[in-house]
């Protein structure tokens, strides 16, 4: 079996390689029949791997410990579904599933560009195979799957527990398809850039692929930070951690793009900048592939901690070297046609986003990679914690949101002044409300007042455009439900960008509520006592101890009251594996739209006393909220637009607006 | 195993034995395409955009005589209309007897 | 035309600098706020041994090491742990106050930022314990 899993990668790799030569060489001399067999093998190689998914997948699901990988992270007792994600929660699987995933994008994207643009397939499948065989390689030669031992254990180590949780479950497999997902735009507009750079260098085509690929890293980081939140018992969602940032670098540079694209879709202007953009955040996610994997920033004085990293370094920066000399190359040829309108424009607004998600990211990398550059220049190594990110990002963050509201209220190409002044009125009255609102009842944070000012200001703005675009509907005789839903279909871009702005608003309000207003009180209590947190009032029933496989569980039953009203029951807990000696948290949580009332066992005495910890934390459910919204939005966004006819009918002014309801 | 690479090995080289004809460059034709859906698209901005009151009526018929002018340019380049152009056409034939009637354009 | 465009191309120059200038200063802020020095055991030793006989007082740092086997002290009813932290070679007694992660035990990367007191004993206020990163290439020991 283990036999089949290596000559599975092997030929794979050697199949990729043939791939990448084929492409390059058939689309060269233009011959397709070479293309095609480069795309055969391409197909070969997705099969291959998928073989090699499945051995590993059946060695797991069976506990087959002779596979070194499967001892490492099976163990008896586990269950079924986290053997089976064992696939991807360590380094060998990861990395397969990454090869895999590329694959199945590349079989897409093959499919895709073949039907829209040919001309760019010998360009993308030689990118694509380039970058497989590289994952190939690694598994191949540096970090193979499918290593067996000579004495197989009775029982496996299982994975670390902190990982068996649902939310950790699905958190890689989407967060790769983000990372990965970034990986065919790359292709597009590499191939664009070098066969035909006069043409937008593919970057229109290129674009739904970057709207999936941020939505899939945006459904990732919400996991992993309701994993954080859930699992590891700190009280806290997002910690800067450097694998954190290594996801959210790609976004930032991601959602600048989905903005700056809409400019060369109406005006065939900034090319060059979304060809950089896009080969920055395809740098990026293997930049965060690099930092997730080699440990180097987590550790004193290490900076490639081992090959691995090396390895990754140097592709890297193959890459990227490769990327913007083939850009360089093409200087000139990229080059627009035409220029900004006018300064006050939808297209100016969207450069100053970018400008601001640009900044954004740059800062997240300059701080996360700041052990290193201090080292290299300084000679000691300083850490910037979550102070430096906060204090750089936040005021950026802040006037990201004051775009997200002035944007829609300009027009494209050029906006009337007297018009956008008529339209600030409303929403800003909004936004002076709340914080008026929030002053007096007693807030004195000015950011916070700030944000949720802001946050008001952008909810009045995009209910506004809603109001606005569902009256001229409605004026041509639609009733409000049909205006509505005409309305969001017939222009899903701009809508569903409202929308998930709109989920970007709930998330940030989430946030700051959480983040600024938060209280926390560490108690001892002997059972029956009760501690006030907040609104809220705790009382501590007993302590429970049971066993069940492996595992020791002591609970803190306690019971929450809001006042006099009783809310119910629930408990706190550490579960103790015995084996390995590792330690979880179940997290007492009880959420409301107000607050979460979270708790956790900090520790325990003998005579049954517990230490509890208890945070009150406002408007947590906000961000899970802002990322179902988001959801929603982008959903309206990736749906392709209808092109109906439109009825030879009346010709009013709605004539250029696609279809009706 | 080795029947899986022989297979492998017929898979992919079996599409070298039919040479096949060289692809026709479709460029051109594209990008006027492209840049007809940039056209239009400027024109449903311009529409939605002067509807829910951004730009005024001075602005919006600026505009959409200049997205005219340049769909009208790119579609003569093409030489072959759809149901949009033809509407195109009409908007603009109107505008043209509006403008030389002496009226606003709205 | 060509005059609006050198106007113009000045107005975005303008802005740009400002940008970058406004940026800068962010992140000097950031890094005075939230710098801590990245040091081992050894070194904090004789960072502080230069630091008192210089008269400057010792500052907050970020140390890394592993907690020693054997040497863990949890007092519960206080939340007290004290444990000693090393580098390999040399070790350092460590007092913290305050919750102690699941991951916290014998053998494992930890990081305590905090200062060094006068009585030899490391004060920390933060302490952070590594996760055996799940990435690393499965050895049978690991």
């Amino acid at each position: 079996m283990a036999d089949l899993g290596r000559f599975s990668l092997l030929a794979a790799l050697v199949l990729a390689a043939y791939a990448l030569a084929a492409a390059v060489a058939g689309g060269r001399t233009r011959r397709p029949e070479i293309v095609a067999s480069a795309l055969r093998a391409l197909t070969a190689v997705a099969a291959l791997e998928v073989l090699a998914a499945l051995v590993l997948l059946i060695a797991l699901a069976t506990r087959n410990y002779a596979f070194q990988y499967v001892a490492a992270h099976v163990r008896e007792g586990q269950p079924l579904l986290y053997d089976l994600t064992a696939l991807w929660s360590g380094m060998e699987g990861s990395l397969l599933l990454w090869a895999l995933i590329l694959s199945g994008y590349t079989m897409l994207a093959v499919r895709m560009v073949g039907r829209q643009r040919p001309s760019l397939l010998p360009g993308v499948a030689a990118v694509c195979a380039g970058i497989s065989g590289f994952f190939l390689f690694m598994l191949v030669a540096v970090t193979p799957p499918f290593v067996t031992l000579p004495f197989p254990p009775d029982d496996g180590q299982g994975i670390n527990p902190l990982l068996l949780n649902p939310w950790m479950a699905i958190h890689p497999p989407t967060l790769y398809l983000g990372y990965v997902g970034l990986t065919v735009p790359f292709a597009i507009v590499m191939s664009g850039v070098i066969t035909e750079p006069a043409g937008g260098a593919g970057i229109l085509l290129a674009r739904p692929w970057m709207l999936w690929a941020w939505y899939c890293l945006s459904m990732g980081l919400m996991f992993g930070a309701k994993w954080s939140y859930v699992v590891l018992g700190w009280g806290g969602y997002w910690a800067w951690d450097p694998v954190e940032n290594a996801a959210l670098m790609p976004w930032l540079v991601a959602t600048a793009f989905l903005h700056s694209v809409m400019i060369q879709e109406r005006r065939e202007m900034l090319t060059k900048w979304n060809v950089i953009l896009v080969i920055l955040a395809f740098g990026l996610s293997i930049f965060g592939t690099f930092l997730t994997r080699s440990g180097v920033l987590s550790s004193v004085h290490s900076f490639t901690q081992s090959s691995l990293g090396a390895i990754f370094l140097a592709f890297l920066a193959l890459v990227l070297l490769g990327a913007f000399g083939a850009t360089a190359w093409r200087w000139d040829a990229l080059r627009s046609r035409n220029e900004l309108d006018a300064p006050l424009s939808r297209e100016s607004a969207f450069l100053i986003n970018n400008v601001l998600f640009l900044s954004a990211a740059f800062a997240v990398f300059l701080g996360t990679i700041f052990p290193v550059v201090s080292e290299i220049f300084t000679g000691r190594a300083v850490n910037v914690g979550p102070p430096f990110f906060d204090h750089v990002v936040v005021p950026i963050a802040l006037g990201i949101l004051l775009l997200m509201g002035i944007g829609p209220l300009i027009a494209w190409r050029r906006a009337t002044a007297e018009n956008l002044r008529r339209s600030f009125l409303t929403p800003g009255a909004a936004g002076v409300a709340v914080g008026g609102i929030l002053l007096a009842s007693g807030m004195r944070a000015a950011g916070a007042v700030l944000a949720f000012a802001l946050c008001g200001f952008v909810a009045g703005t995009v209910a506004l455009e809603f109001i606005r675009g569902v009256r001229v509907r409605r004026a041509h005789g639609y009733g409000f439900g049909r205006a509505l839903v005409g309305l969001v279909l017939g222009n899903r871009r701009r809508y569903g960008g409202y929308i998930v702005h709109l989920g970007i608003l709930l998330l940030l309000c989430g946030v700051t509520g959480s983040s600024m207003f938060a209280t926390q009180r560490v108690v001892t209590l002997a059972p029956g006592e009760a501690v006030g947190i907040g609104e809220y009032t705790v009382r501590f029933d007993g302590l429970a101890q049971s066993t069940r496989s492996g595992v020791l569980a002591i609970g803190a039953h306690l019971r929450a009251f809001d006042g006099r009203r009783d809310l119910g029951a629930f408990v706190s807990g550490r579960n103790l594996f015995l084996t390995s000696e590792e330690s979880t948290t179940d997290v007492a949580l009880r959420s409301t739209p107000r607050d979460d009332l979270y708790v956790t066992l900090v520790g325990w005495t003998q005579d049954g006393r517990a230490t509890l910890r208890l945070l009150v934390n406002p408007l947590v459910m906000w961000i899970w909220a802002g990322g179902l919204v988001l959801t929603f939005g982008a959903v309206v966004a990736m749906a392709p637009e209808r092109r109906r006819v439109p009825a030879p009918a009346p010709v009013f002014e709605g004539a250029w607006s696609p279809g009706g309801p | 195993m080795a029947l899986l690479a022989a297979a492998a090995a017929l898979f992919v080289l079996s599409p070298l034995r039919r040479p096949l004809p060289p692809p026709v460059p479709e460029e051109g034709r594209e990008a006027l395409l492209r840049a007809r859906e940039a056209a239009y698209q400027g024109l449903r901005d311009a529409e939605l955009d002067h509807a829910t009151g951004k730009i005024s009526d001075a602005d919006y018929a600026d505009l959409r005589v200049r997205h005219e002018a340049r769909a009208m340019a790119i579609l003569r380049r093409l030489g072959a209309p759809d149901q949009r152009d033809a509407t195109l056409g009409n908007a603009s034939a109107s505008h043209e007897g509006a403008s030389d009637r002496g009226e606003p354009v709205s | 035309m060509r005059r609006r465009g050198g106007h113009r191309s000045l107005v975005y120059v303008g802005g740009a600098v400002l940008l970058v200038f406004a940026l800068a200063y962010l992140v000097y802020g950031g890094i005075q706020q939230g710098a801590t020095y990245w040091v081992t055991v050894g070194e904090l030793q004789q960072r502080m041994h230069e630091a008192r006989s210089a008269g400057e007082r010792p500052p907050r740092v970020r140390l890394g090491g592993t907690v020693a086997v054997g040497s863990v002290q949890w007092d519960a009813a206080h939340r007290h742990l004290r444990f000693r932290i090393t580098d390999g070679a040399r070790s350092l007694p460590v007092a913290y106050s305050g919750i102690v992660p699941d991951i916290f035990k014998d053998g494992r990367q930890v990081v305590v930022e905090g200062m060094l007191g006068g009585d030899g004993t490391f004060q920390a206020t933060t302490l952070l314990a590594k996760c055996p990163t799940k990435y690393t290439p499965a050895t049978p020991t690991s």
